[in-house]
């Protein structure tokens, strides 16, 4: 409980604009560590750490303040808060909480790491990627500076790439064999010591736990389900345990009572304590986790100590290499009561990978009720005139995972295997795009591709193609697909992730680079002139969205959250 | 003595979705009750999806539908993982073609239960007698390889013969066997991978054919494997055949049990008067299997 807090903040003129988002971290701060209840006083002191990345929050006790403390930046503000906490250690703490106007990380925190391979040191932004994925580009990086030497990596764009599939295929078989497949165990054993006070005693309360709130649909998706919570009566809190980003914060301000970043402003010894105490302090009942490891590592401390929330978790994606998010909620599935799972094939890896129980996963796709279509009235045919171009739609972040460099590798093949006039177009921007205007500049494109920004109309511009490509190394279900759905495009994309669900049965290609470019230049060939296949593709997609519209996550997450 | 030993079936389908409903039904009605049936859709492009869709809510029916065909090897290897993730005491494995008669379960598990109560030893695995279709005949292609001292312990309580090797047609394997030799090799895709599984089973004692334990094996006709048979038709199959089995002669019992393996395909082959052509592809295969050497997967 808190008896009393004071807050005095001074802003430099160029920080002014902040003054509101610094004086809501501060509110969530003093709550923050109430909740802990670490000490009887805290005082809280802001420092302007311009490298968001580089300052981190630190908590010094009774009056134990090291020299030199304010070194790395200017004091903005400090509040002093006096709590009515029995169980605190202390009597006073300080804490150092590093305050950034910047959210983005800086570019100077990715120093690029040496690399033998020609192409990624030339691109800056591959290199970026590299440091997502830096073992498997490594691996990639030596094995072809082998045979390539000095040579630029374009001259044989495919053999890198195949490369890069083959690694992934080994990431795939080892997975089970390198990462953890078997759940923990848990024996249902729990301690009774609370006696907090709770602050919304005859309120609904649930907590979110988010990984981040940088752009992502996972990210969208997390907001949805909160929006969902709040309208059936909860009062919702968030906790962040990423740094980041935190784009998405103006939209969760509108529906959560409070946003704890704990990366931000509480040391990682004392998240385990904050995890523990949070669910009696607030009287809490609910924990939705979305992709949040911190969450996920204090599950069985929660449970053992606090045995009334209910726990549920949404995961999206494997990733090929361990796992991902749904492996680690597999592990930690016998302290999960619900898995909420966005495509079948989650489903599959859950229950058969994992033994996950059958009734504890809940199929829920990522359909909102405004996307909701009746798929009856939908044209079932496409008819072109002859001479009309064929038009073929690109649309994603431009990363490795999205793979743009391939899809501009089937233009190029297309272009030299159709007499049809093809028109291209690629929306989206990131860390290879420079990559990728070098790559249509040196196989001569330009006038075949037409770039755009990822802030185009893309509903509009899928009405007006005739085909979506998703070139992708991995997804869960992209949403693209379920907006070319609407929008009566027809997609063709790489067999990963749960992409069958709702690609057309004829339309799904494999990931291997050569495979896929032969299939699909081949399979495109075809849509252009066969006009029944064409059509029968677009009834098969049709017919699967509708499929999928019966189980959308709405009504999956109100059974949940009402218990 | 239900329920002693969760027991998981493992059926691999393709494309022969009536004969899984009847496989299906014939494990209903056992009378010793399954844990779990686990049903490996090898990719059908069958009726097997529709229907499989309806274990979706079902806690004892895992289906597990795969990308792409893996091959008998590739479905088995996935299902027995699955199983074990299911905390399966025994793997019972089958083809999609086999009719297990009600009893056959059952009398497995008493011959182990028998066997780990009267001798030191336990068996690597046990399989039932493969009759051919719903005849009396036994079914060429499923006969066991026995060891030389297989009468052992056979006795009017127990109707048990020591062997070395069997197919997946009604195998069943304890848990604790397939923890410490690991899966069958899914690289082999398709032939040999059983004998080869069972004989890594059996490394430490041979395994048991049971034979009151009775089981249907509706294959088209009742003839065993031999290369006199190779066509254009089925080479593709003989082909793994070939390469599986050379394989495992060179890395496991060397390169003398290699050479015999080539010369008696030969041989075999040259009696068949099979085609020149096919030979020498037949002949690439058992040259390949020298350096194809599949890991061995772990759970």
């Amino acid at each position: 409980m808190i008896l009393q807090q004071s807050v005095e903040m001074r802003l430099p003129s160029h920080l002014l604009d902040f003054e509101p988002k610094l004086r809501n971290k501060i509110e969530d701060d003093i709550l923050l560590y109430d909740i802990l209840a670490i000490a009887k006083n805290v005082v809280l002191l802001y420092f302007h750490e311009p490298n968001q990345t580089a300052g981190v929050p630190n908590i010094f006790y009774d009056n134990n303040i090291p020299d030199g403390f304010f070194t790395s930046g200017t004091i903005l503000a400090h509040a002093s808060c006096q709590y009515d906490n029995e169980q605190a250690t202390h009597s006073r703490v300080y804490v150092a909480i590093p305050f950034s106007e910047k959210e983005d990380v800086p570019s100077g925190a990715r120093v690029p790491r040496r690399t033998k391979l020609p192409g990624l040191k030339k691109y800056a932004g591959l290199v970026g990627e590299k440091l997502n994925q830096r073992e498997l580009f490594e691996k990639v990086s030596n094995k072809v500076h082998d045979k390539y030497g000095e040579q630029d990596i374009f001259d044989d764009l495919m053999a890198v790439e195949d490369k890069r599939q083959k690694v992934i295929d080994d990431y795939i078989s080892d997975r089970k064999n390198k990462h953890q497949h078997t759940p923990l165990f848990y024996n249902g054993l729990t301690v009774k010591n609370f006696s907090i006070k709770q602050i919304n005693e005859g309120d609904k309360t649930a907590v979110f736990a988010l990984h981040w709130l940088d752009y992502g649909g996972a990210e969208k998706f997390a907001i949805e389900s909160m929006k969902k919570a709040k309208e059936l009566g909860y009062k919702v809190y968030c906790i962040v345990d990423k740094r980041g980003n935190k784009a998405y914060e103006p939209a969760v301000r509108k529906i959560v009572e409070s946003i704890f970043y704990i990366a931000d402003s509480l040391p990682e010894e004392h998240w385990t304590r904050f995890y523990i105490n949070i669910f009696p302090y607030l009287g809490a009942h609910l924990l939705h986790i979305h992709h949040s490891i911190s969450a996920y590592q204090n599950l069985p401390k929660i449970k053992a100590l606090t045995t009334w929330p209910r726990v549920i978790d949404s995961t999206h994606i494997i990733e090929h290499q361990d796992g991902g998010y749904p492996r680690v909620s597999g592990v930690f599935s016998p302290y999960i009561d619900f898995h909420h799972t966005i495509s079948k094939e989650l489903n599959t890896y859950l229950f058969a990978e994992l033994g996950v129980p059958k009734s504890k996963i809940k199929l829920g796709y990522l359909i909102n009720q405004e996307d909701m279509i009746d798929t009856d009235n939908l044209p079932q045919d496409h008819t072109r005139s002859e001479k009309a171009p064929f038009n073929i739609l690109f649309v994603g972040r431009f990363v490795a995972q999205k793979r743009p460099y391939l899809f501009i590798e089937l233009v190029k093949q297309l272009s030299q295997n159709t007499d049809k006039e093809i028109n291209f177009t690629m929306v989206g921007s990131g860390p290879m795009e420079l990559m990728c205007k070098d790559l249509i500049n040196q196989y001569g494109l330009n006038d075949n591709i037409t770039l755009l920004s990822p802030d185009s109309d893309v509903e509009r511009l899928l009405s007006e193609n005739d085909l979506l490509v998703v070139s992708s190394e991995n997804e869960g279900l992209t949403l693209v697909a379920y907006e070319a759905v609407r929008n009566n495009c027809l997609a063709l994309s790489c067999d990963v992730g749960a992409q069958r669900d709702i690609i057309a049965e004829d339309l799904v290609v494999p990931r291997h680079p050569r495979p896929f470019i032969d299939e699909s230049v081949s399979l495109i060939n075809k849509l252009i002139n066969d006009d029944d296949f064409y059509n029968k593709c677009l009834q098969d997609q049709i017919s699967k969205y509708s499929k999928l519209q019966n189980k959308d996550w709405a009504e999956v997450l109100e059974d949940l959250y009402q218990f | 003595m239900k329920n002693m030993y969760k027991v998981s079936a493992v059926v691999v389908t393709y494309n022969r979705i009536n004969w899984l409903k009847k496989v299906y039904a014939s494990l209903l009605k056992q009378t010793y009750q399954l844990h779990k049936i686990v049903i490996i859709d090898n990719c059908s492009t069958d009726e097997t999806q529709n229907w499989t869709e309806e274990f979706d809510d079902n806690e004892d029916v895992l289906v597990y539908r795969t990308h792409k065909n893996l091959g008998g090897a590739g479905g088995f290897s996935k299902g027995i993982e699955i199983a074990m993730s299911h905390e399966s005491d025994f793997v019972w494995i089958m083809d999609d073609d086999c009719l297990a008669r009600p009893e056959a379960l059952n009398k497995l598990i008493y011959s182990w239960d028998w066997f780990r109560k009267n001798k030191e030893w336990v068996p690597g695995f046990l399989c039932s007698l493969v009759k051919f279709q719903d005849t009396d005949d036994i079914c060429e292609m499923n006969i066991p390889q026995t060891v030389w001292d297989w009468p052992r312990h056979v006795n009017e309580d127990f109707p048990g013969i020591l062997v070395k090797s069997c197919s997946f047609v009604s195998a069943l394997v304890p848990a604790e066997k397939i923890r410490q030799v690991g899966l069958p090799h899914s690289e082999y895709f398709i032939w040999f991978d059983d004998a080869e599984y069972t004989k890594r089973l059996s490394k430490d004692y041979p395994g048991l054919l049971v034979l009151d334990s009775v089981v249907e094996h509706h294959t088209p006709v009742n003839r065993g494997v031999n290369f006199s048979d190779v066509n254009n038709a089925n080479l593709w199959k003989f082909k793994y055949g070939a390469r599986n089995e050379a394989s495992y002669r060179y890395h496991t019992d060397g390169i003398a049990s290699w050479k015999d393996f080539v010369v008696r395909v030969n041989r075999q082959m040259h009696a068949g008067k099979v085609s020149f052509e096919n030979r020498l592809k037949i002949n690439e295969c058992m040259l390949k299997a020298i350096k194809f050497n599949p890991k061995i997967k772990y759970i």
